[in-house]
């Protein structure tokens, strides 16, 4: 028995995969259950063929124009229903360890993957997971088989942070490395070098991907509530810091705000998709938001 | 500048504590794991300087705060500066009230002067000044109720004691020195009566020493007395007071004044009654005095006032002179004899009875001295307590049983007078008076041989029985047990020309134990057939029944004792002074004593004669008190005194119609606590709101 299997065999391994792919259900289903609609549609919209009417189909998407002129019953077929491939990016680096309550960003990373992977999957499309910090450090190539999902929740639940970000070589490589042209789900806190990082979205967009950037925060990072003397310790090697929060505050919420509109208005430029998300909104609530503006966007 | 408080200047020590919390805050952090160090870093690097800077004021406006409220306490005075608020002034002021201060002065008094100056003298102190003030021997706790003061220098009362000033000095210094104030004044009103300065260079290096620190006002009253004559003693000659039995008065008289003085009477009273004629000075020069003898008898059993008084001086405190004499109608002797002899003039209590009454038969019935002899086998019958004193002459063993009842006896106020002779057998003694009662203080030698000569006795130097050393030098003793130092407390009045112990004194529990090592007949000696005899044994008498007299006669300011049945002990007695029938009475309890109640009375300072009631008791008892003999010299401070005083002192000649209102003129100096404190409330303002405008977020 290899060293995976054992690992796939490990029960709490598995406990872990497990909840985290329930929770995922959960959240998307719960999410379904409300919207009645096929809620994945609204990643990949564009026509695709035409294809006979079988017993079964919904006659929603019969093209009455064309059984008009053929007088033959077509099903419009669309992109959606082609196996698309949505590439999973994860921020695995160390500073997503933070969180101020009970989860933490990277917690909330991984919840937010599964999730996606869920619904991903469920469409039938593929799915590939990268996990990185200074490089890619777990990656799953795409697969579209519903049974890959446990292998995702495992890696996820698995991986545990060790280094420090560096986002911009691992899209770089990410670019260079998908084929086919994807959606790219980079989930992070983006606290990196803003310019480099600009241009290696820039190189996914070049290559013709769709980029979606989710920023993970944690709420005291937003709001930096602290109070009284505080020695603040860098999460990736950085130095320790130590000052009085309440004086400071100002100042920090001036920084924090210039960088989350500047990274958002730049990723906005190079027409990718910016999502600011905090680790204590629920997260049904962030995708059904976001699947809700995906759809009236793409019209 | 000078400080109040100086001790409390230690608190500028306190400075340190904003440093300290301030370095200890910089150590003390909250420790956060973080992510977005970049944003934080920016910010700190953009406010570091200012936070620094802010942090450094803070903590100089809260250094000088602490410093200021440490300077506050300490209490600076400006000196040279006045009119500041919250300055305060502590003043003592002691008016004099000894003997001298009762100088007649036209319509006057010198303390009534003094009480004058001191009322001039409060008015002249500021609102809120504590004074403390004090006679010269009682001092009342400092108080600012400057009226409650004003009532208390008209409370203060003349006196016949001799004042030590020194004493008043010091304790007006103590309780200046235990007040905080910017200006410390000291007054000491006085006639400036010279007895009472003592050692003039140390008081007036001490005065020197106070005026460091305290302004010092000597304030004198007063003038120079010319004509004082007074009692200087009164003695009554008799060592057994009786009913209607006649005695000697002895009374001298001396002119302590600086004139002449002729024609005065000298009056007896007693109970205030005249008693006689009374002996009129002719004349008496400065300096000089004049004695005389007067009679007197007491008209019942019972305490009597016995005075001498006389008039026509300005010192009227020595005028007038009381003792109190307690009369006995009989005094009953019980003689124990140890060897009665064949005839009466062998028997061993012979010369004893004689000399106890030496009247002839018929006359004896009426002699207030009344002894009876029993011999040694009939003791058993014989009730103690009817008897003043009992003597045992030679008698061989103490019976078991009349050892226990002779020891009760004296423990409650009799006597006992011990003669020694061939039959005492010193082991029955030791055994049963010695160790088991303690009632005699010394041992009996077992094994004493006869000296190879016959020995003198000579009196001891405190001589208590004021025996005649000639009359005594004619005695021969030719033998006496030894007698050993035992566990009592003991006085010798005799020795043995050898220095060997001939008698001794001691006291038990109320009573008095007297022990003769020689013989009462002429076996050992031949006292008894001396003249030395009568009045030896009359004064061993007179010793006994005076003990229980102890204490009533004493000097002004002295503590009268008096010793009573220990049944008593516990319950209140009233004092009252006899001449002032309106004055209230000094209420007390008597205390528990060794086989006795104790009465104890230290508030007699006025001559004359007091009366003690006892709850519970019908006789009630009479104690006199004298004045104090020092005071009678009327000498004051000379001028060059004065003037030596003045170098340290500031001097005020108390003249009531001329320098009213001239105390306190020249008060100076102040204190800055009160500015102090608006600082300090400024800059705990300042700090607020800093502190409030540094954290708000930036």
């Amino acid at each position: 028995m290899d060293a995976e299997t054992r690992k796939l065999l490990d029960p709490r391994a598995i406990a872990r995969a497990e909840a985290l792919g329930m929770n995922a259900r959960f959240i998307v289903e719960g999410y379904m259950a409300g919207e009645h609609k096929s809620p994945y549609r609204g990643f990949a919209i564009e026509f695709a063929q035409h294809r006979e009417y079988a017993p079964g189909d919904d006659v929603r998407h019969l093209d009455w124009k064309v059984q008009a002129k053929t007088e033959r019953y077509y099903i419009k077929q669309y992109e959606q229903e082609t196996n698309f491939v949505a590439h999973l990016l994860l921020d695995g680096s160390e500073s997503m360890k933070y969180g101020s309550g009970e989860i933490s960003k990277l917690e909330y990373g991984k919840m937010m993957a599964a999730c996606l992977a869920y619904l991903i999957l469920h469409q039938r499309d593929a799915v590939a997971l990268g996990i990185f910090d200074e490089e890619v450090q777990e990656y799953l190539p795409r697969s579209d088989n519903r049974d890959n999902l446990f292998r995702i929740m495992d890696r996820l639940a698995g991986f545990e942070p060790l280094r420090g970000t560096r986002l911009a070589p691992v899209l770089h490589g990410m670019a260079g490395q998908i084929k086919r042209k994807g959606i790219v789900i980079v989930i992070s806190d983006f606290f990196d070098d803003e310019e480099e990082l600009l241009q290696s979205v820039q190189h996914l967009r070049f290559k013709g991907h769709e980029v979606i950037m989710m920023q993970v925060l944690d709420p005291c990072e937003i709001d930096f509530p602290f109070t009284g003397n505080v020695e603040f310790e860098g999460l990736e090697d950085l130095p320790i810091i130590r000052t009085r929060p309440s004086q400071i505050k100002k100042s920090y919420h001036r920084e924090f705000e210039k960088f989350r509109e500047r990274l958002r208005s730049d990723v906005e430029r190079h027409q990718c998709h910016f999502v600011g998300v905090r680790t204590d909104q629920p997260l049904d609530e962030v995708l059904a938001n976001y699947l809700t503006f995906r759809k009236s966007t793409a019209g | 500048m000078n400080f109040l408080n100086q001790a409390l200047l230690w608190g500028l020590a306190a400075v340190s504590l904003p440093v300290v919390i301030h370095l200890l805050n910089r150590r003390r952090f909250r420790k956060v794991p973080w992510a977005a160090m970049r944003f934080l870093k920016v910010s700190v690097e953009q406010n570091q300087r200012r936070m620094k800077l802010e942090d450094w004021i803070l903590l100089l406006v809260r250094c000088a705060m602490i410093a200021l409220l440490a300077f506050l306490m300490a209490r600076p005075v400006m000196e040279g500066l006045s009119g500041v608020p919250g300055s305060k002034v502590a003043a003592a002021i002691i008016v004099d009230n000894s003997a001298s201060m009762g100088t007649r002065e036209n319509d006057s008094t010198r303390l009534a002067r003094a009480q004058e100056a001191a009322h001039a003298i409060l008015s002249g102190l500021p609102g809120g000044t504590s004074v403390a003030l004090a006679g010269a021997f009682h001092a009342h706790e400092a108080s600012n109720d400057l009226a409650l003061v004003a009532s208390r220098i008209d409370e203060i009362s003349q006196t016949d004691r001799h004042a030590d000033l020194q004493q008043s000095l010091e304790g007006a210094a103590r309780s200046l020195k235990g007040q905080a104030a910017s200006v410390k004044e000291l007054y000491l009103v006085t006639d400036a009566h010279a007895p009472e300065w003592g050692n003039f260079a140390a008081l007036e290096a001490r005065l020197r020493e106070i005026a460091m620190g305290v302004k010092v006002h000597l304030v004198t009253v007063g003038a120079p007395v010319r004509s004082n004559l007074g009692i200087s003693s009164l003695r009554p000659a008799v060592t057994l007071p009786s009913v209607d039995q006649p005695f000697r008065v002895d009374v001298d008289v001396t002119n302590h004044g600086a004139v002449s003085m002729s024609a005065v009477p000298v009056k007896l009273l007693v109970d205030g009654q005249v008693e006689g004629e009374p002996w009129i000075i002719n004349e008496l020069k400065p300096g000089g005095s004049q004695s005389a003898t007067l009679y007197a008898s007491l008209p019942s059993p019972g305490y009597h006032r016995v005075t001498v008084m006389l008039e026509g001086d300005e010192m009227p405190f020595d005028d007038r002179r009381t003792v109190v004499m307690n009369a006995r109608e009989k005094v009953s002797v019980l003689l124990v004899d140890g060897d009665p002899g064949q005839e009466a003039r062998d028997s061993e209590t012979f010369f004893l009875r004689h000399a106890l009454a030496p009247v002839p038969e018929e006359e004896q019935a009426d002699y207030p001295v009344q002894p009876s002899i029993v011999s040694v086998s009939d003791l058993g019958g014989e009730n103690l307590d009817q008897h003043h004193a009992v003597v045992l002459a030679n008698v061989a063993d103490v019976p078991l049983g009349f050892a226990d009842r002779l020891a009760s006896y004296v423990e409650a106020g009799g006597g006992l007078i011990i003669f020694a002779g061939g039959n005492l057998r010193p082991e029955s003694y030791n055994t049963l008076l010695h160790r088991k009662h303690g009632l005699l203080p010394i041992t009996f030698s077992p094994d004493g041989e006869a000296p190879a000569e016959p020995r003198r006795a000579v009196p001891t130097e405190t001589n208590p029985l004021e025996l005649d050393g000639d009359l005594l030098a004619g005695v021969m003793f030719r033998d006496a047990l030894g007698l050993e130092a035992g566990d009592g407390e003991y006085r010798p009045a005799l020795r043995y020309d050898d220095g060997e112990l001939a008698l001794v004194e001691s006291e038990y529990g109320r009573g008095k134990v007297f022990v003769f090592n020689s013989s009462a007949d002429l076996d050992w000696n031949d006292f008894a057939i001396r003249p030395a005899f009568v009045p030896f044994v009359n004064r061993l008498l007179g010793r006994i029944i005076q003990n229980r007299e102890n204490g009533l006669n004493v000097e002004a300011g002295q503590t009268l004792r008096h010793r009573a049945s220990a049944a008593l002990a516990g319950r209140p007695a009233t004092v009252y002074e006899m001449r002032d029938p309106e004055a209230l009475g000094y209420l007390t309890t008597l205390s528990e004593g060794e086989g006795s109640s104790v009465l104890e009375f230290d508030r007699a300072d006025r001559a004359g004669a007091y009366q003690v009631a006892i709850e519970g008791e019908a006789e009630p008892v009479l104690f006199s008190v004298r004045p104090s003999e020092r005071e009678s010299n009327p000498e004051v401070l000379g001028s060059q005194q004065l003037e030596r005083l003045g170098a340290s002192v500031e001097l005020f000649r108390w003249d009531s119609d001329s320098n009213k209102g001239s105390f306190g003129k020249e008060r100076k100096g102040a204190e800055l606590w009160w500015p102090l404190l608006l600082v300090v409330i400024v800059f705990a303002g300042i700090e607020i709101v800093l502190a409030q405008w540094f954290s708000r977020s930036k």
